[in-house]
Order: C-alpha cells, then sequence, then structure tokens
C-alpha cells in the first residue's frame, strides 16, 4: 500500500469521524488509529451506519474493516460508461454481488470491475480517467451481511 | 432470455447470406440484424445467456454503434461491415490486450486479401490505408460476468462508402475500402476472411503466446506518431513485450504505456 493510499484513509477517518479502520488488499494490512479524547462531534449524519463511538470507552469496538475493490490491470480508470453517462456507482450507493462498478481501459479493451461483495460504497478512491496500477485499490466498500 | 429487444431487427436473409460464404468454426451460430443499437450490445446479451465462443452478431445498420469509451461509430445502412465476435479466453486480466492486437492483425491481413489494399495498424488496433482510418477495433471483457467470462470483439470496418458518406471533418482521416482500393468489395467474402484469420490468430495466440503476433504487428507497424498519455508525452517507437506501447520522452527516457491517444 503507497503512501498516498495511507493518506485516503487518513482522511476517511476524519471525514467520517471514525477512530479505527483496518483495511486488506493483496496480501497486505493495514490499521489506522485515531485518539479521540472527547467524543468526536458529527455535524451531520454519517452517510455510513459506522458512526463515531459516544464514549472513548467504545473506540474501536465499532469499527467493521472496510473492504477495497482493486484495479485487475494496469490501464485507465473510468467510472461511467462514456464521458456524458452517469457513473456506475457514487459514494454512499448500495452495491449488489457481481455488479459492475467500473471500467479499465488498456490497449482499447474495456475491462468491466465487478464488486465481489455486497454492500455499500464508501469511497472512490481514483479520479476519473486517472492510470492506475495493478492491484491499486480503487473503492473503499463496507461489506454488509 | 431473448436476444433481441424491440429496437433490434433480425434479418433472417442477411444471416443467410453471411453464413453460406463461412468456413471456419467461428460464425456458428451467426446472428444477423437489418437495424440494431450496437451489435456488441446484442452479443453482450447472447453472452451473459451462455453463448458459445465464435457466436458472431452482424448487423446491416447500428443506430448507436460506438466506439472507444463511448465514441459514436456512424456508417449509412449496408455500406460498412459491422460485426462482434464472441471470445471465451482462459487468459487473467494483464493479458487479455494481447487479443485485441492478435484481432488487428487478423483484421489487417483480411483486408488485404479481400480488398487488396495496404494494411497498416496503429497501436493498439486502427486499420490504416495510407494516412485514412479504414476500420477500428473495440473489446469489451467482463470476466465475471453471467454466463462465464467472456470479451466481445467489436468490428467494424468501412467497405463501400464514397467520399460524399465521410463529413468533410472525417474525409482527410478515413476512408472505405472502396474508395482506397478502387473495386468493390462484398461484405459476405470479408467477413468470411475475417473470421478466418481470426479463428487462426487466436489458436496462434493460445498455443505459442503473444510474440509471433507482436512480430507480424510490428511488421505493419505505423510508428513515430506524437502519443499523449496519463503521464505525459512523446514519440512512439516499438510494441513492448507485453503488448504496450513505447513511448519516447521529450528527455529521451523511454516509457511503455498501455493507454493512451496516438496521433
Amino acid at each position: 500500500m503507497t503512501l498516498k493510499e495511507i493518506k485516503a484513509l487518513l482522511e476517511l477517518l476524519q471525514q467520517y469521524g471514525l477512530t479505527e479502520i483496518e483495511v486488506e488488499h493483496g496480501g497486505s494490512r493495514v490499521r489506522l488509529r485515531r485518539e479521540v479524547t472527547a467524543p468526536t462531534p458529527v455535524a451531520h449524519p454519517s452517510p455510513v451506519p459506522v458512526g463515531a463511538p459516544a464514549e472513548p470507552v467504545a473506540r474501536g469496538a465499532e469499527a467493521r474493516p472496510f473492504v477495497t475493490v482493486e484495479a485487475p490491470m494496469v490501464g485507465t480508470f473510468y467510472r461511467a460508461p462514456s464521458p456524458d453517462a452517469e457513473p456506475y456507482v457514487r459514494e454512499g450507493d448500495p452495491i449488489k454481488e457481481g455488479q459492475v462498478i467500473c471500467i479499465i481501459e488498456a490497449m482499447k479493451l474495456m475491462n468491466e470491475v465487478e464488486s465481489k461483495v455486497a454492500g455499500r460504497v464508501v469511497k472512490v478512491l481514483v479520479e476519473n480517467s486517472q492510470p492506475v496500477e495493478y492491484g491499486q485499490p480503487l473503492f473503499l466498500v463496507e461489506p454488509l451481511p | 432470455m431473448s436476444w433481441t429487444t424491440p429496437e433490434d431487427h433480425p434479418d433472417p436473409t442477411l444471416a443467410r447470406r453471411f453464413g453460406a460464404r463461412l468456413r471456419g468454426r467461428w460464425g456458428r451460430p451467426l446472428y444477423a440484424l437489418r437495424s440494431t443499437p450496437s451489435t456488441q450490445t446484442v452479443l453482450h446479451r447472447l453472452a451473459a445467456d451462455g453463448a458459445p465462443e465464435g457466436t458472431v452478431v452482424v448487423a446491416d445498420h447500428q443506430t448507436r454503434g460506438r466506439g472507444r469509451y463511448g465514441r459514436s461509430w456512424v456508417a449509412s445502412p449496408g455500406k460498412a461491415l459491422l460485426a462482434s465476435i464472441l471470445l471465451r479466453p482462459a487468459r487473467s486480466p494483464p493479458r487479455l490486450g494481447e487479443i485485441g492486437l492478435a484481432a488487428a492483425v487478423a483484421a489487417a491481413d483480411a483486408l488485404e486479401t479481400t480488398a487488396g489494399v495496404a494494411v497498416r495498424i496503429k497501436w493498439p488496433n486502427d486499420l490504416l490505408v495510407g494516412s485514412k482510418k479504414v476500420a477500428g477495433i473495440l473489446a469489451e471483457a467482463a470476466l465475471e460476468g453471467a454466463g462465464g467470462g467472456y470479451v466481445a470483439l467489436g468490428v467494424g470496418i468501412n467497405v463501400s462508402q464514397g467520399p460524399e458518406e465521410f463529413s468533410s471533418e472525417l474525409r482527410g482521416r478515413a476512408t472505405s475500402l472502396a474508395l482506397a482500393g478502387g473495386r468493390p468489395v462484398g461484405r459476405e467474402a470479408l467477413l468470411a476472411a475475417l473470421l478466418a484469420e481470426l479463428e487462426a490468430r487466436y489458436r496462434t495466440l493460445s498455443t505459442e503466446g503473444f510474440p509471433p503476433i507482436r512480430e507480424a504487428w510490428l511488421a505493419r507497424a505505423v510508428l513515430g506518431q506524437r502519443v499523449v498519455y496519463g503521464g505525459g508525452e512523446g514519440v512512439a517507437v516499438d510494441l513492448a513485450p507485453d503488448g504496450g506501447l513505447i513511448v519516447r520522452n521529450g528527455d529521451g527516457r523511454l516509457t511503455t504505456i498501455v493507454s493512451g491517444e496516438v496521433g
């Protein structure tokens, strides 16, 4: 996992008022924990059902591990089938297992990438039409049972 | 599940005409339409329903034909060969791009033997006569899709358009086989040649790997163009062993890219 990706995860922690996040991908595993001395104020309801714990004592107990959807190949990341089309998914959207969530283009081969889990898109980690590396995390997904 | 929607107009006569010329295994079954939004869309439906490798969809006219990343592909009815071919390759995603390059080589051979024109390839798989584009290939992969993983290979070839059928903007950059070769070309013979060549190159790819395809591709390659890609720009100099394009940047450094705009 690159420094850039870890920074993205740190931003997520703060954005959603989380105290802990654990992500596993491509054989590596990262756990980030944020010390919160007072209850984290949440200005507006979080779209993700992993709210900040009400009391410091509950820290970490409610953190669910998120999973990443990774690039199956080197190429260009597209969030929609064409420039003027709606993106396949947006942050906060529920997704089904097997649902197409983006395209990676390489050598004019448009490769549909499907989610392997059912859940909710927490964060889109790559900008549209950016180059991606093999195994690079593209989406952060909260799996739902 | 039906393979058509109300927007698709199957044409059994057209299917018989195309089917009668086939000489290999591919094109069985063959589905033909007078008009459809896109042969790719029809093929995706058939693939999800479990259609076998070598299934072909061909149409006289597309109302929403598409090229790479949503670019439209427009042709008058009956003037272009519009076909989609179903492949079920046992390959890992990083090597799927090789199929598009093999398809370019196969299509170039088919165009040359059928129309008598010299065809060159612009990375990764645009086919040119002189400096004008005569055909394009678009591959769409759904490796974990319903009905088993597959690649839908879409081929669009300008066959019998006259100069008036290209917009003034396109005229300098596009041509048809009839215009370039100066003689009429039958779409049925062209599809038969295309499928036979594709089947042969695809078999080479699975038995011998990419090196012989790379050699054949390089023998027809147009290189030296300006290339714009995610990390910068440069000049196309060679084909990498994995099918990527080797680009020389302004500072002389070489980079291999898999995605970019070749001028």
